[in-house]
């Protein structure tokens, strides 16, 4: 395969036109740059149709300044599975290990939890997934019988939850659909897909039920208006695991569980630049 | 979910082809991007758009998973489509291989205005006309 390098002052969707008009099988924009894929038979032959492209568009003053133009051979690789090697197994304790299919647990953990790495977020690559999970395998035996995970992503959370209290029953859901059916995969995966009700959708789908404890690895700007949902969906002394937020907007945070006097912020946790906060609901 | 954005990607490939080959593959790579599960959503989400190169536009969150926007068809497709071509002039200033009307123009720039980077449709009908003018063709009307 053959890659080339085009810069020039011009509009990018010009430049890529170029190369698909002279058998590019795909472009990449980047900043002031465009790079052209092209099979390497007939390579050179491509390259001066390139040239005189771009020499013509400079004589009629579309391309301003002097294009540049730089060519790889790249030699084939294993693109299909190449991305595999960033996935490692993730240890929570001694209680998870988040993996993907194709990775071993290192060491002997109480759970194993399979996720396949898709459009979803909840891979088990952020602090802000890890914070939660760290929670959940603190909580072990006192984990309720039901719980509620918002914005549940790949499920990891709900899934978790389901390992780690075995009959429990959660409640799952998130606005993309997308991400309910990769979680719903999951919940499958990982056996415990008759634990978890997963819809799309957002609070205010949930009229009637009250959880003990509800997880939101959302964000804080999603947090603070969801608040009252929060209050009216939260047991009498049940609890909220916030995740997502960033430790520049603890402050932020503090002042919004304040103004709303319903909640006792018990406890903070931190990893890299999150934190997760454990609300209580005031009686 | 608490998503970050680390990486954006942009590529143009052909609908409902796209395979873990260049572009795709060391594009998405890099970032740690499942490529086949990338690959199987853009081609059924442009697998009635056949001819057509898209544009798409690919998030990459803090913890490798992604989301992904696809575009409007390049202006230069959309022109050769309006001026019944397969290919545009090799020489657009020596050579010119066909024409579009303003009205065509227009339609296009409309079409494209989410798109591109202009105020109003009158700036983005001097886009594609710019466009069409590196392609060899003659804007008429």
């Amino acid at each position: 395969m053959l890659s080339a390098r085009l810069a020039a002052d011009t509009d990018a969707d010009i430049l890529s036109h170029v190369c698909f008009e002279a058998g590019a099988l795909g472009c990449e924009e980047r900043e002031s740059m465009v790079i052209a894929w092209f099979p390497l038979q007939n390579a050179r032959t491509l390259i001066q149709d390139v040239n005189q492209r771009l020499a013509s568009l400079l004589a009629a003053g579309i391309l301003q300044g002097t294009p540049s133009l730089s060519t790889s051979v790249i030699e084939e690789q294993d693109w299909h599975s190449g991305w595999r090697r960033f996935f490692k197994p993730i240890l929570v304790d001694r209680v998870f290990c988040v993996r993907p299919p194709w990775e071993k647990t290192p060491e002997p953990v109480a759970h194993e939890i399979i996720i396949e790495p898709k459009q979803a977020f909840g891979t088990g690559n952020h602090a802000t997934t890890w914070l939660l999970l760290k929670k959940i395998a603190e909580l072990g035996a006192a984990l309720p019988e039901r719980a509620l995970d918002v914005g549940t992503g790949s499920g990891i959370l709900a899934i978790a939850h389901a390992l780690y209290r075995p009959g429990s029953r959660v409640t799952a859901c998130d606005i993309d659909p997308v991400a309910v059916e990769n979680a719903q995969e999951n919940a499958a995966v990982n056996g415990v897909a008759e634990n978890i009700a997963l819809f799309t959708g957002s609070l205010p789908a949930l009229k009637q039920e009250r959880f003990p404890l509800i997880y939101a690895n959302l964000q804080s700007h999603i947090i603070e208006p969801l608040l009252p949902d929060f209050y009216r969906l939260t047991a009498e002394n049940g609890i909220i695991l916030f995740s997502g937020i960033l430790a520049e907007e603890e402050d932020k945070m503090r002042r919004a569980l304040d103004d709303d006097a319903r909640w006792e912020l018990y406890e903070i946790t931190r990893r890299d630049e999150w934190i997760a906060m454990s609300v209580r609901k005031r009686v | 979910m608490a998503k970050k954005v680390v990486g954006l990607i942009k590529l143009q490939i052909p609908a409902g082809q796209a395979n873990p080959s260049p572009p795709v593959g060391p594009a998405l790579g890099q970032h740690g991007v499942n490529i086949m599960e990338f690959c199987k959503a853009f081609n059924a989400k442009t697998q009635d758009k056949a001819g057509l190169i898209i544009p798409v536009v690919i998030t990459v969150y803090a913890d490798r998973s992604f989301t992904f926007i696809t575009k409007t068809p390049p202006a230069a497709v959309l022109l050769l489509k309006a001026a019944g071509l397969e290919k545009g002039s090799g020489e657009p200033n020596r050579n010119k291989v066909g024409k579009v009307t303003s009205a065509q123009v227009r339609e296009i720039a409309e079409t494209k205005m989410p798109d591109l980077n202009a105020n109003d449709v009158e700036a983005a009908m001097k886009m594609v006309e710019g466009t069409a003018r590196s392609m060899g063709l003659v804007v008429e009307g």
